[in-house]
């Protein structure tokens, strides 16, 4: 029965937009994924409002207690400058959202345009566009970005460019694989044959329709890119001290110290871990619901070998017929 | 098939063109000349415009761009790669060291990833949903999501806290002693495969998934087949078919993946010979390991695709 209260409604599907029926049927059909949604929320709320949350400033320095344990007065210790753990993990939040965000957003961008000219229309550009991103993806991915951080110099803001870049040409790919997926439909054709230009075209039918994959790589996107942004800061690439980064709070300087405060190591670590385990859930969920590849057939494997192994004989001619996957709903 | 391979192979040399130019234009603009550092390590202090110029004659960065691009192309053609800036050795040398490292990690790391990505995979598949899917997909997306250079810290870290042990920072080659070796690459391995672990594990889900949906699974259940038989005869050929292709797609962020492992258990590899190149700006070595790295990537494709043809029939090669 739960299966059947997941699919609304025709005129109930109507009425809701497509990102709330989307998040109905995350929290309905997907725990692991709204768990994640829940992280992410988590992430969003402490990144937006850590000036409140933080107890102390995150470069406040204490004269008294340098490395010292977690206490009442500093609850997850200090660091080699007597600054609180705590307070920089949650700024350090702030810093992984606020580049998470921005560079799912440029690498989504990016890789619509991208992939939305060079799926659509086609031969010598199409080519051409491709044969740069072949070259573009057998450069591995952390060689790239560290070459070009090289360039742009140390920054959030180049970082942030960087990786927005990197993904967007990238995944640009995956665009491209959904617009020529519809490319042969007749909507498209018919909207040429009323006299739309290609602008219109490409922006009132090929956009809404490569919708789902776009919201899945934004979502991808952004796990990759706070993993990514930690990576390079912790080689020490990446956005520059005393700003706190999670990953460059586990960089060399951090390391030195960690075997003295060995919770300098850990935490910093932990929370990077759990927050891209949440947007990766998320993504994963999202991905699930809007693959259309994953609907239909016979159904879910386990509750068909039930259903087989249940209808001995007289059922069994129905259950071939794939009527199961609606009477088993 | 002959045919397809050589169309293959010449279309590898467009795209490595390409590689060589981006990797080729990236280099030059990074900024903080290797000249000043140069300049100010020899300590020229009189007369710093004349020891500029002399250094960037020696080395070849008084011409245009476009002439140094070249030269070095020439140089590549020739299967040499030019010498590193700082110490004047040759690169193709000393990559001809440092690659077996990063290979046989590599290796170790694709096998230890495998290990744990396809039983999984699988098991995950079969219950859809229920409390074992759930432990498995969290699982491979927790390989995916704990960053691997966190975790290679802990490991370094904590039994040093605990019980005073350290993983060895000394290289010791394979040929010198083979178990030693293994031993000390088997941590480092595990931790590069636990990132690969995840994403395969998910496309063996998925592609197990939408497979156990097809006709012919139910052809095979009403054959009356048990469901071993099904899963292993019927299910599991094809769904690895396209799990191989996900293996090659890894390999540059296996690569990846070797720079910062590398660079943290002190192993003697192409990563680190990269990192280090990057400091110094050392152009030639950093172009040089692209270029070599970006070949071998699109090599191991092309190796994937022709695998994929062969396991499958239902590919043809045009």
């Amino acid at each position: 029965m739960a299966r059947i209260e997941a699919f609304p409604s025709v005129e109930e599907a109507k009425r809701r937009s497509f990102l709330a029926d989307l998040f109905i049927r995350l929290f309905r059909e997907k725990p692991l994924g709204t768990v994640g949604g829940i992280i992410v929320l988590v992430l969003l709320l402490v990144g937006v409002f850590a000036g409140l949350i933080a107890p102390y400033g995150y470069n406040d320095i204490f004269v008294g207690p340098r490395l010292s344990a977690p206490s009442p007065e500093h609850l997850l210790g200090t660091d080699q400058l007597g600054r609180d753990l705590l307070s920089r993990i949650i700024y350090g939040a702030r810093i992984s959202l606020v580049v998470g965000l921005s560079v799912s957003a440029i690498a989504v961008a990016l890789s619509t345009i991208i992939g939305i000219t060079s799926g659509y229309f086609g031969g010598k550009l199409d080519m051409a566009i491709q044969r740069f991103v072949d070259a573009w993806l057998s450069i591995p991915p952390l060689f790239l970005i560290l070459t070009l951080i090289a360039v742009a110099g140390p920054g959030m803001l180049q970082v942030i460019l960087v990786l927005g870049v990197l993904f967007g040409i990238g995944q640009s790919r995956i665009v491209r694989g959904a617009v020529i997926g519809i490319r042969a439909n007749t909507y498209l054709e018919a909207a040429t044959a009323v006299g739309c230009k290609a602008g219109r075209v490409l922006w009132k039918h090929v956009l809404p329709n490569v919708t789902a994959p776009i919201i899945v790589l934004f979502t991808i996107t952004m796990g990759a890119a706070v993993l990514a942004e930690a990576t390079i800061s912790f080689l020490g690439f990446g956005i520059p001290p005393p700003t706190p980064s999670w990953g460059g709070m586990l960089s060399e300087s951090g390391r030195r110290y960690m075997l003295m405060a060995p919770q300098m190591a850990l935490w910093p670590g932990l929370f990077l871990a759990i927050v891209v385990y949440g947007i990766n859930m998320l993504g994963d969920a999202f991905r699930d619901l809007l693959d259309p590849r994953l609907r239909g057939g016979l159904g879910r494997y386990d509750k068909v070998k039930r259903k087989i192994k249940q209808c001995e004989g007289n059922q069994a001619e129905e259950v071939m017929d794939g009527k199961l996957s609606n009477k088993d709903q | 098939m002959r045919a397809y391979i050589i169309r293959r192979l010449l279309l590898l040399i467009p795209v490595l063109l390409l590689v060589t130019v981006i990797i080729f234009c990236a280099v030059r603009f990074i900024p903080g000349d290797v000249i000043e550092l140069m300049a100010a390590e020899t300590g020229v202090s009189e007369n710093p415009e004349a020891a500029i110029t002399l250094i960037k004659h020696q080395l070849g960065l008084d011409v245009p761009i476009y002439v140094q691009y070249g030269r070095w192309l020439g140089g590549v053609f020739r299967g040499d790669l030019g010498e590193s800036l700082w110490t004047g050795r040759s690169i193709t040398e000393e990559l001809g060291g440092k690659l077996p490292v990063s290979i046989e990690l590599g290796i170790l790391a694709i096998i230890t990833g495998l290990v744990i990505a396809l039983p999984i995979g699988i098991f995950s598949a079969l219950r859809q949903d229920t409390f074992g899917d759930y432990v498995g997909r969290t699982v491979a997306i927790l390989c995916i999501s704990v960053p691997a250079f966190w975790l290679a810290t802990l490991i370094i870290v904590y039994p040093s806290v605990w019980f005073g042990w350290t993983p060895s920072m000394e290289y010791i080659p394979f040929v010198k002693s083979p178990l030693r070796n293994l031993e000390q690459f088997i941590i480092p391995a595990i931790l590069m495969g636990m990132v690969m672990s995840g994403t395969t594990m998910r496309m063996t889900r998925t592609m197990m998934l939408e497979v156990l949906r097809q006709d012919y699974i139910r052809t095979a259940w009403s054959k009356g087949l048990k469901e071993g038989v099904i899963v292993s005869r019927h299910a599991l050929k094809n769904t690895l078919i396209p799990v191989i292709t996900i293996i090659g797609l890894q390999i540059p962020i296996l690569v990846g993946g070797a720079v910062i492992i590398e660079t943290i258990f002190g192993l003697p590899g192409i990563g680190r010979y990269f990192i280090e190149a990057l400091f110094r700006r050392d152009y030639p070595v950093i172009s040089s390991v692209n270029l070599i790295v970006a070949g071998v990537v699109m090599l191991c494709n092309l190796a994937v695709d022709i695998v994929y043809a062969y396991l499958d029939p239902r590919v043809q090669y045009r």
